[in-house]
């Protein structure tokens, strides 16, 4: 056999045609830790395909601002029928870009209120207060305020932040920072960008890098220390607690270009149902939107801890966002 | 006919690769300014240029002190570990960016081998010295390389003249060695220059703050955002407009450069004469350790804890996206340096067979691969991602597809400068017989041109191959989140908990790149002593 027929037959394998019929597929985008080994992806996916007899794809891209630009971008050419965890920051870009088809508000009760407006262009199906994380090997002493996490002198250079610009928590923070200062707000970045060791693009490489121990700092939710609590069994990450905590709602909206409108409206409700609110909770690490007395074997950590105060619910415009970022890129250049 | 049209095809092609994305970003900035379309301050835009130049600038000035001078003390000095030094300098080049900043947090990051001994109060990561280090990392060893070879080849008179002239070191530098080194000198600076004028990974990974984001970075940023192409295109057109006269220079040094191809059959260049400079033994020392404390455990990091990652692998139910990242990185490398190679053979083929009868433009064309250098991976990503959403066509279906041609346009300046000098030589060789026996371009190819380029052009491939499986941006654009090549799963990884796992691929990437860099240089060697021009 001549070598080249052996490369022919080599490329032919790698090739291989795709299965000519398949079931009717569903295409979800979202932020890479709902999709990752620990995240909700997997069993959520398991779930939905055992009611709808359909195939569900999740494709990942960074969060925040990214996946509502990824979908800007792509206009009519997009595969997406749904776009999973756009947040209370970016939420209103998107609705007043018209990317969203029109839905019917779910019945389901609520934790959190959310204005009729949204509710008509998207479904909320988990939320979180923004908060820090912190190494309790490596401070004894936690952050009680912000004020406290931008001025005191042993947290110079020991935070992890995540940029605005791409990140739904990052941008969460800064809006936190902003309502909670007003116009003293490029004060207080300057004293930010002081406690800083490094800003990443997205929360997972932020949380990587805080699991990796390169700061005892990181901007996440005050439920991620529940994810070491009970997957990990270990009490020495824990959220440091303020009076006061910004909320962050994450949303799933059906995109207006989908040839699969009952079954992407199908795959938003769904995630209101209590087992999928369970798998959202449990793996995601966030509240559950609906109330946990609703939702079976939920583990009880999230109905024992106490939910800290919160600030009223910001929805962010394009401007708001726009403005906020430029705040922040002229400190932090 | 048919000779004809393909060759036209392809003419069409390559002149259609290099202007379309110049007019593209041109047109982008100009409805950019004339529109609403709000465009990247202007502070924000010379901190970024003036970031870009800085470090690579400084990542060359200091590659080149640190391996030209650890080469010029080395050369002929007798010692222990010689060919393993000289051997474990070809690592650190071959690897890929991506690798090469996995491995610097691995080993200097507060948790990192070196980095913990230094306490919690002290970074060195995360800031210019860190990008500066990493990209020293990788071209010391190059320069290093590079010059011992061609100090190694000055020839013996020179030595023999020094002595009876009694010269200082000082003369000995000015009229012998700089005078023959002059043209590598340069020509590796600005190689390093242009590579780290385009760097990616290691100052997304390594930067730790927008203030320290090349032009590169920029674009990949502005894109992903706010999906804003003005500014994208913008810094692009500043990118090119600055790498332009780089590029220039370096074609103009290279044209100067002296083959150094050892040969038995070469008298005049021979191993081991490099006793030209006579440098102190405590300062060879210094420089020496200077150099393995950079080189040294980077490399050990990566080997270390990317072995120890594999036995994690067997719990790790992400096999099958490792699978899945091998198979991605096949499909696109394999692919897109065939287009590469076979582009360029055509048009290397065209372009020849034009000299004679219109030299001019055939010296025209030849400047066209050139040109093409200046496209930068992200420049050429955001092109097609622009191209791949006008045609409507769906991300996720063609997505593969206009990555694969991304990467052949990205590939097919360097594969042409392997293929384009032996193929000249050989035609201008065999054109007379070929015209008196009249022969078809098929026969032409298999007896004679396949027969004695194909290590060439296997050479060309595997090099085409090796920087395909090393991108990130491009990749990261254009993949649209749904594949996965084993430089974006390091990506992914160290962005998922997954440290350990990212090391475990990290160090297979690294392997690869090693025995792929030896396969090319064997392929090289066989070339009957050929010059592939890289």
């Amino acid at each position: 056999m001549t070598l080249t027929l052996r490369f022919l037959i080599f490329m032919c394998l790698f090739f291989r045609l795709e299965p000519l019929f398949a079931k009717s597929s569903l295409t979800v985008y979202t932020y890479q830790s709902f999709v990752s080994e620990w995240g909700p992806g997997s069993e959520l996916k398991k779930l939905f395909e055992q009611k709808c007899d359909c195939t569900l794809k999740f494709i990942s891209s960074g969060d925040g601002a990214t996946l509502i630009s990824k979908l800007k971008l792509e206009g009519r050419s997009s595969q997406a029928d749904v776009i999973l965890g756009v947040d209370n920051s970016v939420l209103l870009d998107a609705i007043d870009s018209d990317l969203f088809l029109p839905l019917v508000p779910s019945k389901a009760k609520l934790q959190v209120s959310i204005p009729d407006k949204i509710r008509l262009n998207a479904v909320p199906f988990d939320f979180g207060m923004i908060s820090v994380m912190y190494d309790s090997l490596k401070i004894a002493n936690p952050p009680k305020s912000l004020d406290d996490l931008l001025e005191r002198a042993d947290f110079k250079k020991k935070l992890i932040l995540q940029d605005p610009r791409f990140s739904a928590p990052g941008l969460s923070f800064l809006d936190f920072l902003s309502s909670t200062y007003g116009s003293r707000l490029p004060e207080k970045l300057k004293l930010l960008r002081n406690q800083t060791l490094t800003v990443t693009p997205g929360w997972s490489e932020a949380y990587s890098l805080f699991t990796k121990r390169e700061a005892p700092l990181v901007i996440s939710y005050t439920t991620s220390e529940f994810y070491h609590h009970i997957v990990e069994k270990s009490s020495r990450y824990r959220a440091a607690l303020f009076s006061e905590h910004s909320i962050n709602v994450e949303f799933a909206g059906v995109v207006k270009t989908t040839k699969n409108k009952p079954l992407a409206t199908s795959f938003v409700d769904f995630l209101l149902f209590p087992e999928a609110q369970k798998i959202i909770a449990q793996a995601n690490w966030m509240y559950p939107m609906i109330p946990e007395s609703e939702i079976k074997d939920l583990n009880p950590i999230f109905t024992n801890a106490s939910k800290p105060k919160i600030k009223e619910l910001n929805f962010l415009t394009a401007s708001d966002r726009k403005k906020l970022n430029n705040v922040w890129l002229s400190e932090f250049k | 006919m048919a000779k004809r049209w393909s060759s036209v095809f392809v003419f069409a092609t390559v002149i259609w690769g290099a202007l379309a994305p110049l007019t593209w970003v041109v047109w982008q900035v100009l409805a950019g300014f004339f529109s609403t379309a709000e465009i990247l301050n202007y502070s924000q835009l010379g901190e970024m240029l003036k970031f870009t130049l800085l470090q690579s600038f400084l990542s060359s000035a200091l590659s080149i002190v640190l391996g030209g001078g650890l080469a010029f003390s080395f050369a002929g000095r007798s010692l222990p570990f010689r060919g393993f030094i000289k051997k474990m300098s070809l690592i650190p080049y071959s690897f890929p960016t991506v690798v090469v900043a996995i491995a610097f947090i691995l080993c200097f990051g507060r948790s990192g081998w070196i980095g913990q001994w230094f306490g919690d109060n002290v970074s060195l990561m995360y800031n210019t010295s860190a990008i500066v280090a990493a990209h020293v990392f990788m071209n010391a060893p190059l320069v290093f390389t590079t010059l011992l070879l061609a100090i190694e080849s000055l020839p013996q008179t020179y030595e023999r003249q020094a002595k009876i002239l009694a010269l200082s070191n000082y003369s000995r530098w000015r009229y012998l060695v700089w005078p023959e080194l002059r043209n590598d000198i340069w020509g590796l600076f600005l190689t390093i220059t242009l590579i780290c004028f385009s760097s990616f990974s290691i100052v997304l990974i390594l930067g730790g703050s927008p203030q320290r984001a090349t032009l590169e970075v920029g674009i990949y940023s502005a894109i992903k955002s706010d999906g804003n192409f003005g500014t994208a295109s913008l810094l692009g057109l500043l990118q090119i407009l600055f790498s332009a006269p780089i590029i220039l220079l370096w074609k103009r040094v290279l044209s100067k450069q002296k083959s150094r191809v050892l040969s038995p059959n070469n008298p005049s260049l021979q191993r081991d004469n490099g006793h030209i400079l006579k440098t102190d033994r405590f300062v060879f020392f210094f420089i020496l350790s200077i150099y393995l404390s950079l080189i040294l455990p980077p490399l050990l990091s990566i080997a270390v804890d990317g072995f120890r990652g594999i036995f994690l692998l067997g719990e790790s139910t992400q096999i099958h996206v490792l699978v899945g990242a091998v198979k991605g990185s096949l499909k696109l490398s394999l692919v897109s340096s065939l287009g590469s190679v076979l582009l360029a053979w055509v048009y290397a083929r065209f372009v020849i067979d034009l000299r004679d009868k219109f030299p001019t433009l055939s010296n025209l064309l030849q400047e066209v691969p050139w040109l093409m250098m200046v496209f930068s991976p992200a420049l050429l990503g955001i092109f097609w991602l622009y191209v791949s959403i006008k045609s409507s066509i769906a991300v996720g279906d063609l997505g593969l597809g206009f990555l694969m041609v991304a990467h052949v346009m990205m590939t097919f300046p360097i594969v042409y400068r392997i293929i384009y000098p032996p193929l000249d030589r050989l035609l201008v060789g065999y054109h007379k017989p070929m015209t008196l026996l009249n022969l078809t371009s098929r026969v032409r190819f298999w007896v004679i041109e396949w027969h004695e380029l194909k290590f060439s052009l296997y050479a060309a491939w595997g090099v085409a191959v090796a920087f395909s499986v090393s991108d990130v941006s491009t990749v990261l654009l254009l993949s649209g989140g749904d594949y996965r090549t084993l430089s974006t799963l390091v990506f992914e990884l160290m962005g998922s908990y997954k440290f350990s796992f990212a090391a475990t691929v990290a160090l297979m990437i690294g392997i690869f790149s090693i025995l792929w860099a030896y396969f090319v240089e064997k392929l090289q060697a066989r070339q009957k002593g050929d010059d592939l021009g890289y």
